[in-house]
């Protein structure tokens, strides 16, 4: 394969040979300056280039090195262990994520991005993990921004941000083959290789393919066994970057997926489902007088196919969306103590297909953004820095409206423009070599998804002679987030570690959890579902509503050390606790976070051995029950406190060559952690091999 | 009330463990092979800069015993024959500050307890286009060396605008923007 690769980029090889090039600086070499500083540097704060101690937000990175020792075959398994981050689990590859709480299915308040492109879906507003094109082995590190930061990364990154960093094609040579198996039939293979020419080009490529059975045990008896997708996913994914100049590249990476899985939708429903996602994303980087230049153009396809949930099979729910992206940064030093950044942003999003609408109907938004961030070195020991954004969603229909949803709203009602400021602002105070503490405050925005916007779902049952709609609801708000926080980290040299703390508030305004409420019904319907009923067609609509608000106070702890050479551990807790006003749906969707969430971890590393133990454990929370109807509220189920033990141990055989042992929820045959499927022990067998 | 008690044990824990490291200071040799680690890594992130292997003058005061001393010291962590660092090989010529660049060397570790020569090393910086590095960051802070550099008990380092603009060298912005610079 190797071989053929290389064949395959000759003529671009030829080509970047002839370019003019000779011994350089490294630019750009986020890579290298992470070497030096000893320590991960993100961009992923502010945009501009940061050492991680230093970034005026609680941010967290999980390493190379921490995916690996977890074990994790996906990126949820690989983040459990953060601190603040709520890993929910309702299938064998369906996972929702949520930060500081507000989990739930189809989980909408974080934003996802790999290297900066948005991998969070707009239809349905939420991230499918398993659709995600990159290998595990090919991530630099996870990059977690606890909090809002929309000012950065503008709509959607409302409760906090997950940037998946892959390794740089022109300076990390990665190559490696691997593959495991595990009950469940769980079996997955993937291959990794980099080509490096001239120090000008370099190209990374990645395939991989993942199968197995779905967990078998369901806890919903009224759930038929048998029915759900087993899981599979296949992706391929090329990162190509060019050294134009000593001081500039050009960076292409484009990407296909694959993914079948079972998925709890936002309506409590299990669903099986296909997504099919394409991308192509090109960088360009220059080092120029007037600062760091940037420009990225991106465009994402995504096709979703709902193949009928197991209650109501043959619903017409798939959905189109195309997402094109450009922004142009700029990152520049007045001075020696004032660092700013300026930029644009243009996003077109179109969506159509059945949940849209009838044939011809297609719903979109024309983005525009401006943003501003001013990082002010005010001596050795203070900085402060400041981000503005604002964001102005022009939001258009056309095609023709199904009948039904036509009771409600035209599409006149869809010309709307909205238009919202959000910001953050970290003061940063480094007290000694060893102490850091932060003062934080921002705004954080997420739109409504298309779905949420301008759905469409007919019929999804009926009440008697009348059928049942799922409509979109133009008139919905932003979500808005508000956080206030406070942090210290302290470098602990006695053991080679560190603590920190974090206290935060949030404040969560027009919140607008995925699902609907009963917007419309026939008179007739009045003795069945209520007074409200009303509306002079026949049919019963059920729409989009933000539903109250919402307030979060807690506090992260975390300590991590190493004894010895080789002992290494971990260990944090998050304590949260919600207070809701919830005023428009019988089932309160914001309880959905458990008071108490802590991680443990114990590893042990020794010549060719390597061996870990994690311990998570939260404590009970709710979820809402699947009901199998539009109509009927979820009632509240409890879900019991939980621990979970995953562990690893690896061997190298030689330089190149590991194999490993992994196991996931070890401590039960099977767990009750979601009102989805069980959770299965799990236990795999890998090979990882490096050439 | 468990998890309150576990919160405040966690709490104390921290602040246990913090409690000794607050106020501790820096001791031992006045340039550590961490922080050459760090220089020479910094390297790669001046345009024009060539790769490969580097040929450090270690300049002294020759009326400063301190000095003398310290670039023995360097002379001794480097080796007679060179030795790695960040992946690159680099040697080491002891050289006192008037003689500093006659050999067409490009970068200068300048050792401390140099202020009276500071004029000096700087003329002949400027005049050969020379990297001057130290780990006197006072020498960055009166614009004489050009860079500053320090691994524990954290990795610090400080730019010279007006040093590195008499030398004629160009840092990339992504160094600059993550770095201190001084007018």
């Amino acid at each position: 394969m190797r071989k053929n690769f290389k064949s395959l980029i000759t003529s671009v090889v030829v080509l970047t040979a002839l370019m003019p090039h000779h011994a350089q600086a490294q630019s750009i070499d986020y890579s290298s300056l992470q070497t030096m500083f000893g320590e991960p540097v993100t961009t992923g704060a502010t945009g501009s280039p940061q050492r991680v101690s230093e970034a005026p937000v609680d941010m967290q990175i999980v390493t190379a090195d921490d995916i690996r020792r977890t074990g994790a075959r996906n990126i949820p398994e690989a983040l459990r262990g953060v601190s603040g981050v709520n890993v929910s689990q309702t299938g064998r590859e369906d996972y929702d994520i949520g930060i500081r709480g507000y989990n739930q299915a189809y989980s909408h308040n974080i934003l996802v991005l790999v290297n900066g492109r948005q991998v969070y879906l707009d239809d349905y507003g939420y991230t499918n993990w398993a659709s995600i094109p990159v290998q595990l082995t090919e991530i630099k590190q996870i990059e977690i921004v606890k909090g809002p930061n929309t000012a950065l990364f503008g709509f959607n990154a409302a409760d906090g941000v997950i940037n998946i960093v892959t390794y740089n094609p022109l300076y990390d040579t990665v190559a490696t083959v691997g593959g495991a198996v595990g009950t469940g039939d769980y079996r997955d293979a993937h291959v990794v290789d980099s080509v490096k020419v001239n120090d000008v080009v370099g190209v990374r490529i990645s395939a991989g393919a993942t199968a197995a059975k779905d967990f078998s045990d369901n806890v919903n008896a009224s759930e038929p066994a048998g029915v759900f997708t087993d899981p599979s996913k296949q992706a391929i994914n090329i990162d190509t970057l060019f050294q134009i100049t000593p001081k500039s590249q050009f960076r292409v990476e484009a990407s296909t997926s694959q993914a079948h899985e079972s998925d709890m939708t936002a309506f409590s429903f299990l669903t099986n489902d296909r997504y099919d996602t394409n991308s192509v994303k090109t960088d360009y980087e220059a080092d120029t007088p007037l600062g760091l230049v940037k420009a990225t153009a991106y465009k994402n396809w995504l096709d979703t196919y709902f193949d009928g949930d197991i209650f109501n099979p043959g619903i017409a729910a798939n959905v189109s969306n195309n997402v094109s992206v450009l922004q142009l940064a700029d990152t520049f030093k007045i001075g020696v103590n004032n660092t700013f950044r300026i930029q644009g942003e243009y996003r077109h999003n179109v969506a159509d297909g059945p949940v849209i609408g009838p044939v011809g109907a297609a719903l979109q938004e024309n983005i525009k953004s401006v943003s501003a961030m001013w990082d002010w070195r005010i001596n050795d020991s203070w900085s402060w820095t400041n981000s503005w954004r604002i964001d102005s969603l022009d939001l258009a229909r056309s095609g023709p409206l199904d009948p039904n949803v036509a009771l409600l709203m035209t599409d006149n009602d869809f010309n709307r423009t909205i238009t919202r400021p959000s910001y953050n602002s970290g003061l940063v105070w480094k007290a000694t070599p060893v102490d850091t503490f932060r003062l934080n405050t921002a705004s954080g925005l997420r739109m409504a998804s298309l779905f949420d916007f301008g759905a469409r779902i007919t019929p999804v049952a009926s009440v008697g002679p009348f059928p049942v709609t799922v409509a979109g609801n133009p008139n919905d708000d932003p979500t808005s987030v508000t956080s206030y926080e406070v942090g210290w980290d302290h470098k602990v040299k006695p053991i080679d570690g560190m603590f920190k703390a974090d206290a935060f508030m949030e404040k969560t305004d027009d919140a607008l959890p995925t699902g609907g409420n009963l917007a419309a019904c026939p008179a007739a319907l009045a003795g069945v579902l209520g007074p409200g009923c009303t509306s002079p067609g026949d049919a019963v609509v059920v729409a989009s509503t933000n539903i109250g608000s919402s307030k979060a106070v807690g506090a992260e702890f975390e300590l991590d050390g190493k004894i010895d050479k080789n002992w290494s551990w971990g260990v944090n807790d998050t304590v949260e606790k919600i207070f809701n006003h919830q005023e428009n749906q019988a089932y309160n969707t914001l309880e959905q976070t458990p008071v108490n969430l802590t991680n443990v971890h114990l590893g042990y590393q020794n010549g060719p051995w390597e061996t870990d133990a994690y311990v998570y454990y939260n404590t009970p929370f709710h979820e809402p029950e699947p009901t199998g109807s539009f109509l009927l509220a979820p009632q509240a189920a409890t879900m019991p406190s939980h621990f979970n033990l995953s562990a690893r141990a690896g061997y190298k055989i030689n330089d190149s060559t590991t194999v490993a042992v992994t196991g996931e929820s070890l401590q039960q045959q099977n767990s009750l952690t979601s009102t989805g499927l069980e959770t299965a022990r799990q236990v795999f067998l890998s090979l990882e091999h490096s050439f | 009330m468990l998890k309150f008690r576990k919160t405040v044990a966690l709490m104390l824990m921290g602040a246990a463990l913090c409690a000794p490291s607050l106020g501790s200071a820096q001791a031992g040799p006045m340039v550590t092979d961490k922080d050459l680690q760090v220089a020479v890594r910094a390297f790669s992130f001046v345009y024009g800069m060539p790769k490969g292997d580097i040929t450090i003058e270690v300049v002294y005061d020759p009326d400063n015993a301190s000095s003398q001393a310290e670039a023995q010291e360097l002379g001794k962590l480097i080796g007679t024959s060179g030795g790695t660092f960040a992946n690159r090989q680099v040697k080491a010529k002891i050289v006192p500050v008037a003689q500093m660049g006659g050999a067409g060397d490009k970068i200068a570790y300048i050792t401390h307890g140099m202020q009276s020569k500071y004029d000096v090393m700087a003329q002949h910086a400027t005049a050969d286009k020379m990297l001057t590095f130290s780990t006197d960051f006072q020498c960055v802070d009166t614009q004489k060396c050009v860079m500053g550099v320090e691994a524990d008990p954290a990795i610090k380092m400080e730019i010279s605008r007006a040093a590195s603009t008499a030398s004629g060298l160009e840092f990339s912005q992504a160094l600059k923007l993550m770095i201190k610079e001084v007018e």
